[in-house]
């Protein structure tokens, strides 16, 4: 934990100006990196079957002006069953509008047919829009028309070249957050099982220096795991439109904290030393050994908002691809070295009052 | 125990100041530009408690020199 | 292990010597269904499982609260030389676990007499007391004995003990859906093997932190 002259820079340890250099690394990339194009907002929300549509389509960082003769649009049913624009018309580079004829049968039987809308030219290559447009059936059906459904196919798609992080309907832009408010979790998480390891060489030895690294390490913890949860409020008031949504992975949180701030008001209620250092270290291991099925397991058996839950992995598969791993694998080693950074000088603090004191 | 009050207080108050602001000036406010001021309230957030935090740190640090240079 | 069950006869002779802490708790029990009754008024299955385990936490708080309070310090230094801190603890904690289940059959009664018995399974039912009153004898015992250590014991059992109660209680409301049938699922194993998992980890834990923590 000390710092020896022999291998710092400038006075400081080389991992620590690693974890600068990767943060800074991580706020341009994260910030500067552009988003794929995209589109927001298709207009009308619903169609008639058996009529045509003329869909108004918003795009996002989206250039159909260098395209305007190839831009194709289709509606895409389930898999294989799509609808080719007849005719497409691109007003500027953010907006265009698709006609289509919504065939008045369809090949299963609904309520209403979500349509999801898929743009591609050579500049923007491939965007979607899931559930883009509702069709509702039409009253006079012509079975002749199901074969509409299976005249085009979606081939010749474009790939948009560059590094660039992918477009998601709702999160747009706040895509970015993965690299600012997910390592906070991470980091709190593992800066707790730190605390719990230095709680267990206390038990083990009995030094009360052990005692005060791992109480350094849980306020910190603490501090990251606050910071997770406000920007976590923010993010979620602004995409799943409330602050607060009773989402598992929220509540777990929540409780984690809750233990640990319970630990730090248990300690403040003992006076005596020693006795504080044993009843710190012997509750922080029970609680950390709680949080594991708290945060990892019970989360996976529940549906849930956030990706990482009901069976899905966590990391990986459609919400992180590989731009994104590029920054978000050094964000959260970054924000876990800062952690440790900070826990590192608040024991040095307290060690120092501690010295001063006796 | 009692900075760590104060941080969650302050930043308690950065977010009831943010959703004031949301309320205030225009709810789109947020959602213009692919919502990209949520991602620069989620940098600010982290940025401003890290530094609230390392404030009270460094004070902290400051009256213990002090007491350090008068014993 | 004969040491033990002369520790829990002990213990649970002094509480019927003094009878108004056994009433004290029945009276909890039967005030707190009352007045959570005469809010709800009607109690549809799934709302009866949860106000079921609201009442059950907090009556169980309350009675294992005590545990560690009623001696006096000189008798503390009495155990302390007399047992191994095990032995103390299991007794305590076995006791507690027999509170606990008394408590889960009155607070059972009394639901099923003022809002009636919306078990479909009675022995899953049973099963679900039983386990939580396992899981939650040790926890609370555990979080206890670190409590009167400190200057608020009251308090800090129930701000240091809730939260860990959740990881138990998210199983039991799941496996209390199951036997009440207000969930479709089929299979309770699933979440009954993650209960005893989690349980088997508190009183593992228990065990071994206590004597660490008993000696002061």
């Amino acid at each position: 934990m000390k710092d020896t002259a022999s291998n710092t820079i400038f006075g400081l340890a080389p991992w620590k100006w690693a974890s600068m250099l990767i943060l800074i690394y991580v706020f341009i990339a994260g910030w500067l990196v552009p988003l794929k194009p995209g589109i927001i907002k298709v207009t009308p929300e619903k169609a008639i079957a058996g009529e045509s549509v003329v869909l108004e389509v918003t795009g996002y960082n989206s250039s159909y002006v260098s395209d305007t003769a190839q831009v194709r649009a289709w509606l895409r049913l389930t898999g294989d069953t799509v609808l080719l624009a007849q005719h497409v018309q691109v007003w500027d580079n953010r907006r265009l509008t698709a006609t289509f004829y919504i065939p008045s049968v369809f090949p299963m039987r609904q309520e209403a047919y979500p349509l999801t809308l898929i743009l591609d030219h050579d500049t923007d290559g491939t965007s979607v829009l899931p559930n883009a447009v509702f069709a509702v059936p039409a009253e006079i059906q012509n079975p002749a028309e199901m074969s509409l459904w299976f005249e085009n196919k979606v081939e010749r798609v474009h790939e948009k070249a560059g590094i660039q992080f992918p477009f998601r309907n709702i999160l747009s832009e706040t895509i970015r957050n993965t690299y600012f408010h997910v390592p906070m979790w991470f980091a709190m998480i593992l800066l707790f099982a730190v605390s719990a390891w230095y709680s267990l060489r206390y038990y083990r030895k009995g030094d009360i220096d052990f005692d005060q690294k791992s109480v350094a390490f849980i306020k910190v913890g603490l501090l990251f795991g606050i910071l997770g949860l406000v920007t976590g409020m923010l993010w979620a008031k602004n995409t799943w439109n409330a602050y607060w949504s009773w989402d598992v992975k929220q509540n777990m949180s929540a409780i984690a904290l809750l233990i640990y701030a319970a630990l730090m008001v248990m300690r403040s209620s003992v006076e005596d030393d020693m006795q504080k250092a044993r009843l710190t270290a012997g509750y922080n291991m029970f609680a950390f050994a709680l949080l594991i099925p708290l945060l990892f397991i019970i989360p996976r058996m529940t549906d849930s908002l956030h990706p990482g839950n009901g069976g899905n992995p966590a990391l990986g598969g459609e919400d992180l691809d590989n731009t994104m791993r590029m920054v978000f694998y050094p964000a959260v080693i970054g924000f876990i070295m800062l952690g440790i950074w900070i826990s590192q000088l608040v024991y040095r603090t307290e060690k120092l009052k501690r010295k001063l004191g006796s | 125990m009692k900075h760590l009050k104060v941080l969650f207080f302050v930043v308690l108050l950065a977010v009831a100041q943010t959703a004031q602001a949301e309320g205030v000036v225009t709810a789109d406010f947020m959602s213009s530009i692919g919502k990209i001021y949520v991602v620069a309230g989620v940098c600010l957030v982290i940025l401003i408690a890290l530094f609230v935090y390392l404030y009270q740190l460094d004070r902290k640090i400051s009256t213990l020199e002090k007491r350090f240079k008068n014993e | 292990m004969n040491r033990i069950w002369t520790l829990v006869a002990t213990e649970a002779r002094i509480e019927l010597r003094e009878r108004y802490a056994l009433s004290g708790i029945i009276l909890y029990v039967l005030s707190a269904a009352f007045i959570v009754f005469s809010i709800w008024r009607q109690l549809p299955p799934k709302e009866w499982g949860l106000t079921f385990w609201v009442i059950f936490l907090f009556c169980s708080l309350m009675a294992v609260l005590k545990t560690f309070g009623r001696e006096s310090e000189g008798r503390y230094f009495y155990f302390y030389t007399l047992y191994h801190p095990l032995e103390l603890f299991v007794a305590k904690a076995l006791y507690n676990l027999v509170l606990l289940l008394f408590i889960f059959l009155v607070l059972w009664f009394t639901l099923s007499v003022m809002a009636g018995n919306q078990v479909l399974r009675f022995n899953w039912f049973f099963a679900t007391g039983l386990m939580s009153s396992i899981g939650l004898s040790f926890l609370l015992t555990f979080i206890t004995s670190i409590a009167i250590k400190t200057q608020q014991n009251a308090s800090l059992t129930a701000v240091m003990g809730l939260p860990l109660m959740i990881p138990l209680l998210i199983n039991i409301l799941r496996l209390t859906a199951y036997a009440t049938g207000t969930t479709p699922d089929d299979n309770p194993w699933n979440e009954f093997m993650m209960l005893s998992g989690i349980i088997s980890l508190i009183v593992g834990l228990s065990l071994w932190l206590f004597p660490y923590l008993w000696r002061s």
